[in-house]
């Protein structure tokens, strides 16, 4: 390596270090938001459709389309869409909280249905089974469902995390910071190549952890 | 124990509703293996299902120690359930808890205390043979292994019935050998009532006392099995233990 490069990496590395801390608060709000509010939606959801354990026509219908409409926006033009909300939650429309607002309601959305698809699965018997046991709903949500589902779930969490992370590239756009919009200000608006490649080694090297880690947690959680 | 009077029950609308029973009343004994059997589609899975209404009959009455089923509220009906047991032909035990959390599941579900739960799982492992497992998931466990599980998670919260639906169906000859013991016992010893849903004639014979025969949905006779015979009156009945 020539001194120029160390040198130049080395003038970005404070830059670099709060662009990472700017991405982990990205997804560290996005993903719990998605975790909770996403993971209680994708249930009430597989609780309300045809046939689910509280069918509800009304609200499946309702929730499952507002669920869908999120989904097919792209990403920019939510971001810019809910800005008025964004203003309201983080109290500003830039820095990493401010685009977490928007990157939450798309990985809400997301994971709403992941978490759906991934109960879905569940043999009808087994619930069945627990029904005639005279178990409540509560009950078997957290006791059969969440159990029986847990590895889908946690692949379904995996698979947020990695979409999520470029995501949070693209909120970097619009002030978001982090490490894709370090890449973006130093790699190509500045043409200093190697930090592009630097950081989006950096993101590729993280993908593959989060993917790994995950595929290792799923399994151990999976006796079937 | 439990009267069932003049149930019907349809799937489907219109033109292609089938009728699964129609106008059926049976009843069944304290103590007694009752037997619902008939060919294929015959309607003994609805019937057995509506006891404890899994399915829910369009009409007719059942009653369940004096108690009319057909109206109760929602929570009833699950208080109701926790006194009767049920087992599956294909067993439905949740494949992540072990042996042990799976035969727990009823007692968690009526409020048991940690040591009166702990004590009376192992106590139905017992009965079914499989304390030794009880730490192991089900995907490590054979099929007649996995039904006996479920024969404990079935009886673990003192059932007044167990409902089996071809519960040996899914096995092959020895290991259905290994769950009709495993029934008969608890019926003898524990005194708990079974009504069973099968096609095969064989476990009829062997452990029933009474068998309800089926056929499109009407019940066609009632029987006594004596000595591991069954005496047929009826033209269908005789043709239908002939090819069963
Ligand atoms: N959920 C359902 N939806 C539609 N039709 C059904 C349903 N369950 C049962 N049926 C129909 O009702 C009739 C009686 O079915 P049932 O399962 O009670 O028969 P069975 O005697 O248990 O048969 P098998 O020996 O095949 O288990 C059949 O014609 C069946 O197709
Ligand atoms: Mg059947």
């Amino acid at each position: 390596m020539s001194s120029a490069l160390i040198e130049n990496l080395l003038n970005i590395l404070p830059d670099f270090i709060q662009a990472s801390k700017e991405t982990g608060i990205m997804l560290l709000v996005g993903l719990s938001s998605a975790a909770i509010f996403g993971g209680a939606l994708g249930t009430f959801l597989y609780l309300w459709r045809e046939g689910g354990l509280l069918q509800n026509r009304v609200l499946y219908f309702l929730v499952g389309g507002l669920v869908n409409v999120t989904r097919s926006f792209p990403f920019v033009i939510l971001m810019i869409t809910v800005i008025p909300l964004t203003k309201k939650l983080a109290g500003t429309s830039i820095g990493p909280l401010a685009a977490a607002v928007p990157l939450s309601i798309a990985a809400i959305a997301y994971f709403a249905r992941l978490v759906e698809l991934a109960l879905n699965e569940i043999p009808r018997g087994v619930i069945e089974a627990a029904e005639s046991m005279g178990a409540s709903v509560p009950k078997i949500v957290f006791s059969v469902l969440y159990v029986e589902a847990r590895s889908p779930l946690i692949l379904a969490l995996t698979s947020l995390t990695v979409s999520f992370l470029s995501y949070t590239a693209a909120a970097g756009i619009v002030g978001g910071g982090g490490i894709g919009d370090l890449a973006i200000r130093f790699g190509y608006y500045r043409f200093q190549t190697e930090i592009m490649v630097v950081t989006t080694l950096t993101l590729i090297v993280l993908v593959q952890l989060i993917q790994v880690s995950g595929n290792i947690l799923a399994k151990q959680f999976n006796h079937k | 124990m439990i009267t069932v009077t003049n149930i019907s029950k349809k799937f489907g609308k219109g033109k292609d509703a089938v009728t699964a029973l129609d106008q059926v009343s049976f009843n069944v004994c304290e103590g007694e293996i009752v037997a619902l059997i008939g060919l294929s589609g015959a309607g003994k899975t609805t019937a057995l299902r509506s006891l404890n209404l899994l399915e829910q009959p369009d009409s007719g009455s059942i009653k369940f120690n004096g108690k009319e089923l057909l109206t109760l509220g929602a929570l009833e009906l699950r208080q109701l359930r926790t006194r009767i047991g049920i087992i599956f032909q294909q067993f439905n035990l949740i494949s992540n808890r072990t042996v042990f959390e799976n035969v727990a599941f009823p007692l968690e579900v009526a409020g048991y205390s940690k040591e009166a739960l702990v004590a009376r799982v192992e106590e139905c492992l017992r009965v079914v043979g499989l304390y030794e497992k009880r730490d192991v998931y089900p995907a490590q466990l054979s099929g007649g292994q996995k039904q006996r599980v479920a024969i404990a998670r079935g009886i673990a919260n003192r059932p007044h019935v167990l409902l089996a639906d071809e519960p040996t169906s899914a096995l092959d000859p020895l290991t259905k050998e290994e769950v009709l013991t495993c029934l008969r016992d608890i019926n003898q010893k524990l005194g708990v009532t079974i009504v069973i849903a099968t096609h095969e004639i064989n476990i009829v014979k062997r452990l029933a006392s009474r068998a309800v025969i089926f056929s499109g949905g009407r019940i066609i006779e009632e029987l006594q099995v004596k000595n591991q015979k069954i005496e047929a009156k009826h033209e269908f009945t005789k043709r239908f233990l002939e090819v069963a």
